[in-house]
């Protein structure tokens, strides 16, 4: 199975699309009162809030991503801000594409990725209007999202931060790309960031966390003089992207695609290597840490650096 | 409507929780786990580097007060001299007071009723439970919180 471009490959596209909205629309039969009781047993600071309500398969899989936010680790989180960032979103994204293929009944199916960096290099005035914010992609990029495929999409989980977490009225998606206030943010990243990161020699160091300045993972996460990279396309993006519970975004899975691309690409050319390994750095972050699972099995970063048993990508030149 | 309209249907099929893995009630932690590390409790933020053969050791405390508040969030600074906030992932900025400005930001929420702490429940009343695809059945079992 092959992961592509969603620029042009129309066919992924639409399957992509179909299927966040597939999951979107079938109810889980958990209440957000029993994921509240769930997340809870394991993270006594969480406060969740707001309406009683069937939740989506889609939103369980917003539950993960917030909940492993609020896993503090030694360094970082459980899934960002150290070593296993890269290990954990793959993991994540292998049974988010797993799902997709059983909704869309299609086994060859592969999230599609977006190449930022492309768009990055147009200028500021027309990175926003892209033909991927069109109703035949995305929809709208500094709006509720009310046109094409993804405006059947509502949002129920809204992380308002770490620990405190709203069940709201289902609404349409919202986006600001572009437009923070901050102008420094209002770009996306070049492809002189890819560049940046690839270059890095190792993949992570001491003091491991978002305050190393260099690292292939760290660069690539967008802490380095950031947000940039990976961070800078939530930051970018705004809205929906912002908080933990950025996943509501369908983009999210394309942004964390590419990401995955990159990281790919540096394997290739530096060798399967991972850091930290067994018995050093940080707990939770070693290479044969079970990493944190929601929802299917879990995972160690051992288990995922080596996925050509489960894709590739039609092209790693990737700057 | 763009996207798939008018194209051919894919078939769908179902997910059920057999498939997808979903446990109640049997999570477990990562290893590493430190509940509180990076919320409450301690503010001081510490970065560390060595430098011709010296060790250098930068301790930054951010005390914060909303309203005359003191707010009990920990304020990162990163190597590059950026403030960070867990609540606000993804984000890294120059300037601490504008980090303050986009927590306040996003904690200015509108009022929700409140169905998922008892504190605000309204006892034997019925409630309608909303089902995905916004239908909405009434009734149903009471949860109490966790």
């Amino acid at each position: 199975m092959t992961r592509r471009n969603i620029l042009t490959n129309p066919a992924d596209r639409d399957r992509f699309l179909q299927a966040c909205v597939a999951l979107d629309e079938a109810g889980s039969g958990l209440m957000a009162s029993d994921a509240y009781r769930m997340i809870r047993g394991i993270n006594p600071q969480i406060r969740m809030e707001g309406i009683d309500q069937e939740l989506s398969y889609y939103d369980l899989v917003v539950l993960w991503h917030w909940t492993a936010m609020g896993l503090d680790l030694s360094v970082g989180n459980a899934a960002h801000s150290g070593p296993i960032f890269l290990p954990w979103h793959r993991m994540y994204m292998l049974l988010v594409e797993q799902w997709m293929r059983i909704m869309l009944d299609d086994s060859d199916f592969g999230l599609p990725y977006w190449d930022w960096a492309a768009d990055g290099e147009l200028p500021q005035s027309l990175q926003w209007r892209t033909q991927l914010w069109t109703s035949e992609f995305l929809g709208e990029s500094r709006a509720r999202v009310v046109s094409g495929t993804l405006a059947r999409m509502r949002v129920r989980l809204d992380g308002i931060n770490r620990t405190q977490l709203r069940s709201i009225q289902p609404r349409p998606l919202e986006r600001n790309a572009g437009a923070d206030r901050e102008p420094s943010f209002r770009t996306l990243p070049t492809q002189g960031d890819i560049t940046g990161a690839m270059a890095e020699p190792f993949y992570d160091r001491s003091p491991w966390g978002a305050g190393s300045t260099d690292g292939h993972r760290n660069r690539l996460e967008g802490w380095v003089e950031g947000p940039r990279l990976h961070n800078r396309v939530h930051v970018w993006i705004g809205g929906d992207m912002g908080p933990g519970t950025s996943p509501n975004d369908p983009v999210f899975f394309l942004n964390h695609c590419n990401v995955d691309r990159v990281w790919e690409a540096w394997m290739v050319e530096r060798g399967r290597v991972y850091e930290p390994g067994p018995g050093v750095g940080p707990a939770g972050h070693r290479l044969n840490d079970e990493m944190f699972a929601l929802l299917g099995s879990t995972m160690t970063p051992a288990d995922v650096l080596d996925v050509s048993g489960e894709y590739d990508y039609d092209t790693l030149q990737v700057d | 409507m763009g996207g798939t309209s008018g194209r051919k249907r894919l078939r769908l099929r179902r997910l059920d929780r057999q498939t997808t893995g979903l446990r109640k009630g049997e999570l477990a932690t990562p290893p590493g786990y430190e509940p509180g590390r990076g919320g409450h409790g301690s503010a001081t933020s510490i970065r560390r580097a060595s430098y011709l053969g010296r060790q250098i050791e930068l301790h930054t405390t951010y005390e914060i007060f909303l309203d005359g508040e003191p707010v009990h969030e920990q304020i990162m600074v990163l190597d590059d001299g950026t403030v960070h906030y867990h609540g606000l992932p993804n984000y890294s900025f120059h300037s601490a007071l504008e980090l303050v400005r986009r927590i306040v930001e996003r904690s200015m929420t509108t009022p929700i009723e409140d169905e998922l702490n008892p504190s605000t429940l309204r006892p034997r009343r019925p409630r309608y439970q909303r089902r995905v695809g916004g239908r909405a059945r009434k009734g149903g079992h009471h949860h109490d919180t966790p």
